[in-house]
């Protein structure tokens, strides 16, 4: 019997963006239904927040000693992740909110163009080629990849924002915290690592 | 010969506790040293605060909501990795935000008596099977007694050059990166988690 897997990403995680593929993976090994749900994560409230210029260079911060080692672990991890795995990954300079992109992906979903606006949001966004919080941007990419955006606007004025409301609120009631976050059979994982957990579940 | 696994670890942490048999086992498989290092977490700067009362009801405290799903996930996740790797672990949420810095002073000293393992064991099962209070200077002397070792020597310990030592760790530890438990050093390259066990015991089999 087919199980359905609700997978959790935000486009400004590169945790999320590492686990992308190996989610796609879920599908073609198991033949699980993969429900993907955007989760706009409130960065500031475990990491803080900070801002760096062009060199790099802290011009805004509001985050403790702790944040900032982990802040660094996980880039040098999230790189290490990519290295084997041919995909670029560079820093953000500053916090984004995701917002606009993922209601965009719940746009995608809609016109049926949801792996094509995925994989273009994740890839330009990492290479910093792509601005996630411009709905201009992000209608050309909607469009770049098939879909049809004389609806977008209004979407994203109406029913996109107040259905990303509703996902994120439901994912609270589930106990989503972080991503990528996995839910099989009731059943939360989070993070990356636990996508094996996820597939002796769907084998088991 | 590579040089030593540095494993940093904290009492109260249930991943640590998770984390301890298959290090054991990568000690025991590759032959390598493990140099065990004690790391403190300061939960409020990652989870927030929690104030309880006596009989242990929230009374206030400055978790915020993302820091509570994250706390009770990780109790569920560490008792379903304990299940997921065959150990038998009793893991019972404590009752209060522990600091944990006694218990790890009283680890620095069982490594001076010799007694490191029997220590190490004791104080992470009692402790997460709430019967040992890790701040407690006269309970964690009884736990450094009771693993064969000398409780009023800790006593003398704990307050001088125990403290100096365990200070000097932490700080080296945050020199190197380090923010979390458990964490593993290896060669210079840094790993923190569960999840990367598999990672370190690769990079020892190459």
């Amino acid at each position: 019997m087919t199980k359905t897997v609700i997978a959790y990403t935000d486009y400004k995680s590169p945790y999320a963006y590492l686990a992308k593929n190996p989610t796609y993976g879920l599908f073609d090994d198991y033949r699980a239904d993969i429900d993907w749900r955007p989760y706009s994560l409130d960065i500031p409230s475990y990491l803080g927040s900070a801002e760096v210029d062009d060199k790099g260079n802290v011009v805004r911060e509001a985050r403790n000693a702790h944040q900032w080692r982990r802040v660094k672990y996980s880039y040098m991890d999230c790189r290490r992740r990519a290295a084997r795995v041919g995909l670029v990954i560079r820093g953000p300079r500053r916090i984004f909110n995701s917002t606009v992109a993922h209601v965009g992906m719940l746009y995608a979903q809609r016109k049926n163009v949801f792996i094509d606006y995925h994989n273009l949001v994740f890839e330009r966004f990492w290479k910093r080629e792509f601005d996630i919080e411009n709905p201009q941007v992000v209608a050309d990419a909607l469009a770049e990849v098939g879909a049809d955006i004389s609806g977008f606007e209004a979407f994203l004025n109406g029913q996109g924002v107040a259905e990303l409301e509703h996902i994120m609120e439901d994912a609270h009631d589930r106990g989503v915290f972080g991503v990528p976050s996995f839910i099989v059979d009731g059943q939360l994982y989070w993070g990356a690592e636990n996508l094996t957990l996820v597939r002796e579940h769907l084998g088991s | 010969m590579s040089s030593p696994l540095i494993v940093y670890f904290d009492y109260k942490s249930p991943y640590a506790f998770v984390a301890k048999a298959p290090i054991y086992k990568m000690e025991k498989d590759f032959g390598v040293e493990v140099e065990w290092r004690p790391y403190s977490l300061h939960i409020p700067d990652f989870l927030g605060t929690v104030e309880v009362d006596p009989d242990g009801n929230i009374t206030g405290g400055t978790r915020n909501a993302h820091q509570w799903r994250r706390t009770r996930y990780l109790y569920m996740d560490a008792r379903r990795l304990a299940r997921d790797t065959d150990q038998d672990l009793i893991i019972k949420g404590p009752a209060r935000v522990y600091e944990s810095k006694t218990a790890h002073i009283g680890m620095l000293f069982a490594k001076r008596e010799g007694i490191f393992r029997s220590y190490h064991d004791l104080v992470f099962d009692r402790f997460w099977k709430r019967e040992l209070n890790i701040d407690d200077a006269g309970a964690i002397a009884n736990m450094i007694a009771k693993a064969g070792g000398d409780g009023e020597g800790f006593a003398r310990y704990l307050t001088c050059e125990g403290i100096r030592e365990h200070d000097r760790i932490i700080t080296e530890g945050n020199e190197m990166g380090i923010f979390g438990v458990p964490s593993f050093v290896l060669d210079g390259e840094l790993f923190w988690g569960n999840e990367h066990i598999s990672s370190v015991r690769k990079r020892l089999a190459d």
